[in-house]
This record gives C-alpha cells, sequence and structure tokens, in this order.
C-alpha cells in the first residue's frame, strides 16, 4: 500500500547519520525500539563505499535518500544547477546482501522544484521504483524490494524528461552482495562517469545550464568522473600503498556515452563485467555502457601517480574525463625502471 | 497579420476588463487569451487538439496581499483553521502568521504553498475559476511577439533555465517578467501555477502507462518544459502544497463585474464532500439527496458505462469486498459510484447498471454530475485521475476513496484491501496510527 503523503512525518534530519553515530554500528543501527529486524542503512558519497556486508543472513532494511536540487561547481569556475540523490553526484553509495528486503524512502526536499523518482536497477518489478517513488517537491514516497540478484547496479530518476533528470545528475549505484559478501580487499572506492551539456562552451565560466539541443545531439560539453572536472585529482586522487589490492565500483550515469574505462600503467587483474558475476581476469580497458557499471580490482605494485581515463581521448583531455590514484610506497625496479636521463642517439647509427 | 490582429484585438478587452473591475472585489487585472487549438504534451500522436475558447487571464499570478485579503475576507482559509484534508502541513508555511505573511513572503510576491482546493476557493471568491489544462499551456505558449513559440529552441532554453533553477529562498515580486502576447505575465520563470484539471496529467509510469510510453506518444518530445510541468502536475494531489506553486485565476469573456454567490464558493471549507453544491442525478432521474450518504462511511469511485474493463472489474471486487464484510459494516456502508461521463450515462444507463450487476439500490448509489467541471470536481477530491481519449473512452486511475460519516476523505487507495483493512477499523484508531 502506498500511504498517502504525510507532511508532519518529513524531516529533513539526516537520520542516517545521526544513527549510525550514537550506536557506533559500522553501517547500520536499528531504527525505533519495536522493530528490531529494521535496519536503518549508512550510504556514502563517492568515492567512499559503506563496509562490506560480508557472511550475515539476508535482513530487513531501511535506505533513505534524500533529492537535492542545489547549484555547485561542475568545473573551475563553472556553476551548474545539478539535481541529486544525496547532495553530491554521483548518488549516495548503497551496499545490501542478496535477499536483502530494502525498504526505500525517498524524501523529495521542499525546496526543490521539481518531482523526482528513483529506478533502480537492482530492483525486479515493472518500472525499477518509479512509480513507487514519484513524489512532489516536499513530499517523502517509499517501496520495498528484494534484491535478488547479486551485482553492481546504476539507479537513476525516472521522471519524464528522464534524459534531462539524468543528466543533471541524478544517478547512483546500489551494490548487491552474493552470499559470503565479495573476497576481501584493501581499497574500495566509488567511481561514477557522466556526460554534461552546458549553454556555454567547455570552461565558460559563471552560471551554466541544461543544453536540451545539446543533450539530444550527444554532444556534451563535460565527461567527467564524479560529478565534477577534477574531483578526484591532485589532493582529491584516490589513494593506495604498494602491495595493496584495490577495487573500484565504476559506474556510468551516462546519460549518452559509452565509458571506455582504463588505468593508465595499470592491467585490472580482475573485472566483474557489466557488474555481474562473469569474471574476467587481465583486462587493460573496460567498456561501460551508460546505465552500466563494472567491477575492477588490482594490486598495485609501483608507487606513483597513476590517471584513470575514458580512454576515448578526447573526453580526458579536453571534457574532463581523468581522475588519479596515487600509490605510494617503495620503488619496484624489478618491475618498473625509474626514469632516466635521455641521452643523445649514437652519431652514425642508421 | 495574424498575431497584430490578436494582439489588437487583446488591448480594448484589457481596457474593459479594468474598467469593470473598478469598485468590486475582483481579482488583479486580466488579459484575454485568444483560443485555439491545444494539444497535450503527453497526448498520443493520434489524439485530434482540443478547442479552446477565448478566455480572460490574471495578469499575473495571485499575490500574498490578495491571498491574504482572501484569508481574511474568509478565515475558514486561515492556516491555522483549514482542515489538514484541504491541504497538508506546508500551507502557506512561508507566512509568519496566520494573518501575516512576512518578510519571507512579501506582499507583491506570488503566493505559494497552497493546494488545489485552497486555490480554486479563491478564484472562485472573485468570480473566476483555476484555468484548465489546455487553458494555461494556450496561454504560457506564447512569447512576446508570437502566439507559439514552442518549436523556438531558444524560447524552450529560456524556460528550461528557469525550472532548473533551484527555488530562492524569497521569491521576487509578479509583474517584472516581460508581457507575452495576451499581456500575461510571469507564466514562466517564477512559479508553477495550478490547473484546475491536474488530475488529466497521468502520473507517467503510474496508473498510464511508463514514462518510456509518455515520450514515445508524445506529440513533440521536444517540448522538455511541458514535459515538466506534466510531470509535475502527474505528482500532486488536491492537497499538495509546495513552496514553488501558485497559481492565477480565469475568467469567462463575458465576466460580470460582481463576485460569485457565496454558495458556490463557501462549499468546500470543512471538506466535506457533501458541501460542494455539485449536483448528482441518480439512476432514478432525481438528484441524489446528501441525505442517503452522510452518516455513513462511504466507499467512493468512478467509472463509466462504456468502460470495457477496469470498471466491470471495479464493481465486482466492490462487490466481494462489501460481501466480505462483517453484517452490521455491511449493513451501514454506502457505494457511491461517480460516472466520468455525463454525455452519455443517463439514469436509463446507471439502472440498467443497476439492475445487471444485482446492486442494491439502497445501498449502491449510482450517480451522474450534472457536467465535466463538475466531474473532475468530484474526481479531483476523490483523489482520481482521468483525462478523456479520442475514441470515447477515459484513462483513469483505479483509486477508491473511504469517506467518514461526514463526507470527509479518510482514505484513497488503488487497493481494496487497504479500503476494506480501514472499515474494520474505528475512523479515531486509524487517524491516531497515521
Amino acid at each position: 500500500m502506498k500511504k498517502p503523503p504525510s507532511r508532519p512525518g518529513w524531516s529533513p534530519s539526516t537520520l542516517l547519520l545521526l544513527c549510525s553515530a550514537a550506536v557506533g554500528l559500522p553501517g547500520a543501527c536499528h531504527r525505533g525500539s519495536g522493530d528490531s529486524h529494521r535496519v536503518v542503512l549508512t550510504t556514502t558519497d563517492a568515492p567512499a563505499v559503506p563496509a562490506p556486508v560480508g557472511e550475515r543472513a539476508p535482513r530487513r532494511e531501511v535506505v533513505e535518500l534524500e533529492v537535492r536540487e542545489q547549484v555547485m561547481s561542475l568545473a573551475d569556475g563553472v556553476e551548474y544547477p545539478f539535481w541529486t540523490f544525496g547532495g553530491h553526484v554521483p548518488g549516495k553509495f548503497i551496499r545490501v546482501a542478496q535477499g536483502d528486503s530494502v525498504e526505500l524512502h525517498l524524501k523529495n526536499h521542499p525546496a526543490n522544484k521539481l518531482p523526482h523518482a528513483i529506478d533502480l536497477h537492482a530492483v525486479t518489478g515493472p518500472g525499477g521504483g518509479t512509480a513507487s517513488t514519484f513524489a512532489a517537491p516536499g513530499q517523502e514516497s517509499q517501496f520495498t524490494f528484494k534484491a535478488l540478484n547479486p551485482g553492481l547496479y546504476v539507479y537513476h530518476c525516472g521522471t519524464p524528461p528522464v534524459g534531462m533528470h539524468v543528466a543533471n545528475g541524478m544517478y547512483g549505484m546500489i551494490l548487491v552482495e552474493p552470499p559470503g559478501g565479495l573476497p576481501r580487499v584493501d581499497r574500495e572506492y566509488y567511481v561514477m562517469q557522466g556526460d554534461f551539456y552546458t549553454t556555454g562552451a567547455h570552461g565558460q565560466r559563471g552560471l551554466q545550464s541544461f543544453d536540451e539541443e545539446k543533450a539530444i545531439a550527444e554532444k556534451p560539453t563535460y565527461v567527467v568522473f564524479n560529478g565534477a572536472e577534477g574531483a578526484l585529482l591532485g589532493d582529491r586522487a584516490l589513494t593506495a600503498r604498494v602491495g595493496e589490492t584495490v577495487r573500484l565500483f565504476v559506474g556510468n550515469g551516462g546519460p549518452n556515452l559509452t565509458s571506455s574505462f582504463h588505468l593508465i600503467g595499470e592491467i585490472f587483474d580482475r573485472v566483474y563485467s557489466d557488474g555481474g558475476t562473469t569474471l574476467r581476469q587481465n583486462v587493460q580497458t573496460v567498456s561501460i555502457p551508460s546505465g552500466g557499471a563494472a567491477i575492477v580490482e588490482f594490486k598495485v605494485e609501483v608507487p606513483g601517480t597513476y590517471a584513470f581515463v575514458d580512454h576515448a581521448l578526447f573526453r580526458a583531455f579536453h571534457k574532463g574525463a581523468v581522475g588519479q590514484l596515487r600509490v605510494e610506497g617503495p620503488d619496484a625496479p624489478d618491475i618498473f625502471s625509474s626514469p632516466q636521463e635521455p641521452r643523445p642517439l649514437a652519431a652514425g647509427a642508421p | 497579420m495574424r498575431r497584430t490582429g490578436w494582439a489588437a484585438l487583446a488591448l480594448p478587452m484589457v481596457g474593459a476588463v479594468a474598467a469593470a473591475r473598478t469598485g468590486a472585489a475582483l481579482g488583479p487585472d486580466a488579459v484575454l487569451v485568444g483560443g485555439g487549438d491545444y494539444r497535450s504534451v503527453t497526448a498520443g500522436r493520434a489524439d485530434p487538439p482540443r478547442a479552446v475558447a477565448p478566455f480572460l487571464l490574471d495578469r499575473v499570478p495571485v499575490t500574498n496581499q490578495r491571498f491574504l485579503a482572501f484569508v481574511r475576507e474568509d478565515p475558514r482559509w486561515r492556516r491555522d483553521r483549514l482542515s489538514r484534508r484541504l491541504a497538508d502541513a506546508g500551507y502557506l508555511a512561508g507566512w509568519s502568521d496566520a494573518l501575516a505573511p512576512g518578510p519571507a513572503a512579501p506582499p507583491r510576491a506570488p503566493v505559494v504553498g497552497v493546494s488545489w482546493f485552497a486555490a480554486r476557493a479563491y478564484c472562485a471568491a472573485q468570480g473566476g475559476r483555476l484555468p484548465t489544462e489546455a487553458e494555461w499551456e494556450l496561454a504560457a505558449a506564447a512569447t512576446p511577439s508570437q502566439r507559439d513559440g514552442r518549436q523556438d529552441p531558444r524560447w524552450r532554453q529560456s524556460i528550461l533555465d528557469g525550472y532548473a533553477r533551484p527555488n530562492p529562498p524569497v521569491l521576487r515580486d509578479v509583474g517584472l517578467g516581460p508581457p507575452n502576447l495576451w499581456g500575461a505575465v510571469d507564466l514562466h520563470g517564477l512559479v508553477w501555477e495550478w490547473v484546475a484539471d491536474f488530475g488529466a496529467s497521468m502520473p507517467l509510469g503510474k496508473g498510464g502507462g511508463s514514462c518510456g510510453d509518455g515520450a514515445s506518444q508524445a506529440q513533440d518530445p521536444l517540448d522538455y518544459p511541458a514535459f515538466l510541468r506534466a510531470a509535475l502536475r502527474g505528482s500532486l494531489e488536491a492537497r499538495t502544497t509546495t513552496p514553488n506553486l501558485g497559481f492565477r485565476c480565469a475568467y469567462p469573456t463575458t465576466r460580470q463585474a460582481r463576485p460569485a454567490p457565496p454558495s458556490t464558493v463557501a462549499g468546500l471549507a470543512g471538506g466535506s464532500i457533501y458541501d460542494w453544491n455539485l449536483r448528482l442525478t441518480g439512476a432514478d432521474g432525481r438528484p441524489v439527496p446528501a441525505e442517503r450518504l452522510r452518516g455513513h462511511p462511504v466507499v467512493a469511485g468512478m467509472f463509466f458505462a462504456s468502460c470495457p474493463s477496469v470498471c466491470p472489474l471495479l464493481i465486482r471486487d466492490l462487490k466481494r469486498m462489501v460481501a466480505a464484510l462483517p453484517a452490521p459494516a455491511r449493513a451501514d456502508l454506502r457505494v457511491l459510484l461517480i460516472s466520468l461521463d455525463p454525455a452519455r450515462d443517463t439514469p436509463e444507463v446507471l439502472a440498467y447498471l443497476l439492475r445487471s450487476h444485482g446492486l442494491d439500490p439502497t445501498r449502491w448509489v449510482l450517480a451522474v454530475p450534472s457536467d465535466d467541471e463538475s466531474v473532475r470536481a468530484f474526481a479531483t477530491a476523490l483523489g482520481i485521475r482521468y483525462r478523456a481519449t479520442p475514441d470515447g473512452q477515459f484513462e483513469h486511475t483505479r483509486r477508491v476513496a473511504l469517506l467518514d460519516a461526514d463526507g470527509g476523505v479518510r482514505v484513497q487507495s488503488e487497493d481494496l484491501n487497504v479500503v476494506a483493512a480501514a472499515l474494520r477499523t474505528p475512523p479515531g484508531v486509524a487517524a491516531a496510527a497515521q
């Protein structure tokens, strides 16, 4: 049943944060005293991901997402009116176990202008949740689904025009862990690509708007990781230490482009293609369609700064699709020699 | 040229309306909007356009100042007195006080946080009504120089820009935007506006088709501003308020310089459907007296007699639900089924339906409103969305409302099990649980 919308119950408070802080449980806490089986999940902003689910029985969980429409930085000096699940692009990362029943609450903040909804690709059922979660500004909606299939799934807004909602940043990911969880690794990160269509040219400063014509022509002015040019560069780069195994949950919100995700100077040891359960090994570039995802894992052996890009390279160098992973630790000259002084070719060489 | 012709026609009428207003408690000045053909952005490609007659429309959205005057005049619409049935908790929530808009709601800024019920009552008090979706869209399609700018990408883009910007904490004054061809101002770029038949925008993905269907069947899939408006209307209930949803009123071109009689305005304020002064005709050809329903719990739904599938199933399911009730509850219950189709559902048709479904006419009230506008009013109050389709059918949501003894909507649901459960629970208990 769908409860009639009730404003008195609406509260912008970040219950999740209060809850996990007060109880001190990693990842979750119990909500109320009456129903000990309902657990409010902690969700995270990229590039962080929630703690692994690990080994446990399926349970009933509550996920709370709040839609915020807000102006944020898309690039240096460039502002854009983003529509978000939780105040950031990409939206909150949700982590559950196969077999869990997830009660998803979608709050549409009263200061928003537009109705929104959520379609999670992890849902089995018509519309993926869109119809049940369609909510006017200031309203809260909810629905419950059972996570039948393990994998890494994209979610996005399902309100028409869907392309525009997605182009403004309304996407995120939900991980459904298989029984027993994923193998342990040292680092996990959340990276999501998206294409943006501003009325001004790439780099034009000031407040920009969504450009309908460019979106329909599929000619983005920005292609970025985690919602902004430079979101994962410099002091915001991902980090790891030599010898560690890194797992990236990589998604592509699109709405238009397919990503050729590539980490320069590394080889993905293991890739769960398309975010599913097929394991491929020793992969150089992963194709991630719009509305798709992949889990990539690799051990870092050599220190240094690694760039990851959409290997459709003009996106990387002219539209923002580049991020960095900084690896610290001892050199490994047997694997990779340090740069050496260039010297002139020997005279008389052929 | 056609456009100069329309503009020339508009000006003297504005003058006439302004003159007629002098001394009367009417709304702000209105402009004449020439009629024309309108196709909803969510209508099917095969749907014929709808003809819209010329009408008068408020030049600007209703302001805090004017709404305050209305609330002073009719204190039942004060935010501290209005029934929650008629507006959610956001009703006039931006005001400092029930009779003081305060700094966050400047006098000349548009009033927002107003439900459909409240907007409708305000317009009725001015001798007007809310514009229909077709009227509003027709008026809003005009640019400063053209009747219809919707094919102009730059015009569309300028509207989109406004929709995509977050809501400012304090809205600016009305009247500062450029007048369009009809002289109307701020149809875009300031606030959303209620329309009388917002329930004709099917919630895309809910009730009627998925969002993908909407886009694939649309008249003009490029008209993103219209899609955004349709989606917003689809998300609303009659009691919904938001901090960016206001309204303006429409009037017939034969508008008289006097307010409507109180009887057509008053009704709503208590939240009882029986106070609407909307006439229902029963299967016996006579008006249905409210006494047949008042004092009983009433399960109310809507149907049309030529409906091929959903409506017969609704009647069947309602019969089963009633049969499963305990005897005392069954004896007390009334079922009210209101026709969506006044043109064809005559009393004879209703009587035939009663007989053919074997319905007890003391407990089952089949009735038809007097006109399409009354149908829309009943449907909106009951939370039922519908629209007429070109083949003479109606697309409608299958929602059913449970009314309490004095005609207030207690429960609305597509699921009869929910209604049945509520029927087994005394109203006080249900209210406490919600």
